[in-house]
């Protein structure tokens, strides 16, 4: 093996090694917490059917609770967690927890309204009754509630329903939830009782889980966006309803933009000051400009076509993983579909490249979606890459590819030689991404040379 | 995860919980063991130097004797409400005024339980022992009001 290929291995396995360490913490943390229950004489609920209902009932808590702390670290966007695994993996696993954690505390709840209600020989009516007397346990009741409304907003069907806007608003009082379910846990028994262990322990749980949001979500974003001082330099128009929009700024070398990433925007115009969206970069950036290329979707983004010379940028980011850090290997093919070709941009300028090693494909149903594409292709010829331009209506047999291509039997074999040993960068709609991960696959490239942004979380 | 990781964080995993179950057997039913023995170790009963382990602790407070209530303690089986008696700075009798099922509710948990924890009140002199294992939400309530009891008396252990 090349030197340059040992080089690339080796930074693979470390990233690969530190991400199953930070991967661990999740099971880890939820196994202490339940064995601060054994060691308090927990697990002897289990032998006992009596006393069964109590033991599930704490267990169920305890990890659902710490669960529910690791999502709220993970939608935290902790520079190390997201450099790790990406924005948008944290945040499908964050996703991918909410059910299962409402479930847990569901069973926790039930189990221990059994329980109570069963030792004191009473109905469970009665029983909800007297632990609504007690302080802590009626704002945990509220608690449940909160929680409750926050995951039916979020189940697809009603999410899609529902302005962004609206949605958010109901999520942020996730936080609420958090602190108005803190209380009973300390004061309800003698797990987590004043002077033990265990208490220190949860309430660092709670300290990581606040301190991490505070910080990483409101401080540093204010902080850089102040020292960055980011203004609109020009918009370009790139096509039809596409713009490139040119910020400048200063020292902007020090808030680690890299080709592939993206930040949260917040252009302070009127209208669009009120929420942020994210747009990747779309050029190498430099420690006095930044640009990105914004495509006419909805509301923000139209008004964005219009966006005033001189407008102040604020940004919460860089965020992302669609970076060359990611790369395991030398050769490398870049592909990108419609306004997903604006991080492809950045990265072709940015990645090192010996000649050979590069591979650009841009897909787009006309040559005017193709944006950037005559960027793309003069950077990429320089590094002696080569370039495909395919466009045309939709394929049936191979979607990812137009329509002429596919029904010719083209696929990506066709295109790139020896593909098991690239590394694909692929950024797009999520229809082709599917469709080309699927070709990718049957056509033997292992899934950890396979690279994806999508622009839709 | 690769297949080495999981397995690793599987172990710990595992080994975590059955620590915590090792370190939770100690606690045994009607067994209550004394934690913080070295700052309770002056204060064995019978030693009746009172005042001069307040002055060992470093604390300039000293003991009164008298009877103490604790407040009520709200737990979801009932309230719960302890009385410490003090003479010659030990703690000589401790007393649940109200314990939950102490209504005539048959909650049979909580009648075996509470003799057991005035019983390890006087015993340790302190309420800094361990748990009554399937009791701890009335452990937690009984250590909380006789503590409060202990502190009105200036009692530090
Ligand atoms: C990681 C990432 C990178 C992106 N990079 C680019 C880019 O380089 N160029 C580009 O043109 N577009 C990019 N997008 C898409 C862009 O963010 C959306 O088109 C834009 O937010 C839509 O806002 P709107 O108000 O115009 O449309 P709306 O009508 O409000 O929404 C249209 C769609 O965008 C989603 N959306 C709206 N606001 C947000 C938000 N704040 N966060 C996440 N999703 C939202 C909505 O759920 C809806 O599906 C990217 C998206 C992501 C997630």
């Amino acid at each position: 093996m090349a030197t340059r290929e040992r080089e690339f291995d080796r930074h693979a396995k470390r990233r690969w090694t530190a991400q199953d360490f930070t991967g661990a913490l999740v099971p880890l943390s939820t196994s202490v917490a339940v064995a601060f229950f054994f060691a308090d004489g927990g697990a002897t609920n289990f032998l006992d059917i009596v006393a069964l209902p109590y033991g599930v009932g704490v267990v169920s808590g305890l990890i659902g609770t710490n669960l529910f702390l690791v999502m709220m670290v993970l939608a935290a966007r902790v520079p190390i967690i997201d450099s790790l695994f990406g924005h948008d993996r944290a945040l499908e696993l964050h996703k991918k927890l909410g059910k299962p954690v409402l479930y847990l505390l569901i069973v926790h709840m039930a189990a221990l309204i059994v329980d109570y209600a069963s030792r004191v020989n009473t109905d469970v009516w009665s029983e909800i009754v007297t632990m609504l007397g007690v302080n802590d346990l009626l704002l945990s009741f509220l608690s449940m509630g909160v929680f409750v409304l926050i995951v039916i907003t979020s189940l697809v069907a009603v999410k899609r329903r529902l302005p962004h806007g609206v949605w958010h608003a109901i999520h942020l009082l996730s936080y609420v939830a958090m602190y108005l379910g803190m209380f009973h846990q300390f004061t309800q028994g003698t797990l987590f009782a004043e002077g033990t262990a265990g208490r220190a322990y949860w309430l660092g749980l709670y300290l990581v889980a606040t301190v991490s949001t505070v910080v990483f979500r409101i401080i540093l974003p204010v902080l850089r966006s102040v020292r960055h001082a980011l203004v609109v330099e020009s918009v370009v128009v790139e096509g039809p309803g596409t713009v490139s929009i040119t910020m400048r700024g200063r020292e902007l070398a020090a808030a680690g933009f890299q080709a592939g990433h993206f930040a949260h925007w917040r252009f302070l115009a009127p209208y669009l000051w009120r929420e942020s969206h994210p747009f990747s970069i779309s050029a190498a950036p430099t420690d006095d400009r930044i640009r990105i290329t914004v495509r006419e979707l909805g509301d923000a983004t139209s008004l964005l076509q219009h966006v005033r010379q001189g407008t102040a940028v604020w940004f919460e980011g860089p965020y992302g993983i669609f970076t060359e850090s990611e790369r395991t290997t030398s050769r490398v093919a870049l592909i990108g579909s419609g306004i997903g070709l604006a991080p492809i941009r950045a990265l072709v300028e940015a990645m090192d490249f010996r000649p050979g090693e590069l591979t650009v494909i841009g897909r787009a149903r006309n040559e005017s979606e193709l944006f950037l594409m005559d960027e793309i292709t003069r950077i990429a010829h320089a590094k002696k890459g080569i370039v495909y331009s395919l466009t045309g209506p939709r394929g049936r047999r191979t979607p990812w590819l137009p329509w002429a291509e596919s029904e010719r039997g083209v696929s990506i074999s066709a295109l790139i030689d020896k593909q098991s040993e690239v590394d694909f960068y692929l950024c797009g709609p999520g229809a082709w991404m599917n469709s080309l991960v699927a070709d990718l696959r049957s056509a033997g490239v292992p899934p950890h040379r396979i690279h994806n942004e999508q622009f839709a979380w | 995860m690769r297949p080495t990781a999981t397995f690793v964080t599987g172990m710990a995993t595992m080994g975590v919980l059955a620590g915590g179950i090792v370190l939770g057997t100690g606690i045994l039913d009607g067994t209550a063991t004394g934690q913080n023995s070295a700052s309770n170790s002056g204060s064995t009963p019978g030693n009746g130097s009172v005042g001069n382990s307040g002055s060992t602790a470093g604390g300039s407070t000293a003991v009164t004797d008298g009877t103490f209530d604790g407040p009520v303690v709200q737990t979801v089986y009932g309230p719960m409400q302890v009385e410490i008696v003090i003479k010659g700075g030990i703690i000589t009798t401790a007393t649940a005024l109200q314990h939950p099922g102490g209504d005539g509710t048959s909650d049979q948990i909580n009648a075996q339980v509470v003799p057991i924890l005035t019983k390890a009140t006087t015993d340790y002199q302190t309420v800094q022992f361990g748990n009554v294992s399937r009791a701890t939400i009335s452990t937690g309530a009984y250590k909380q009001s006789a503590q409060a009891a202990l502190d009105q008396a200036g009692f530090t252990g």
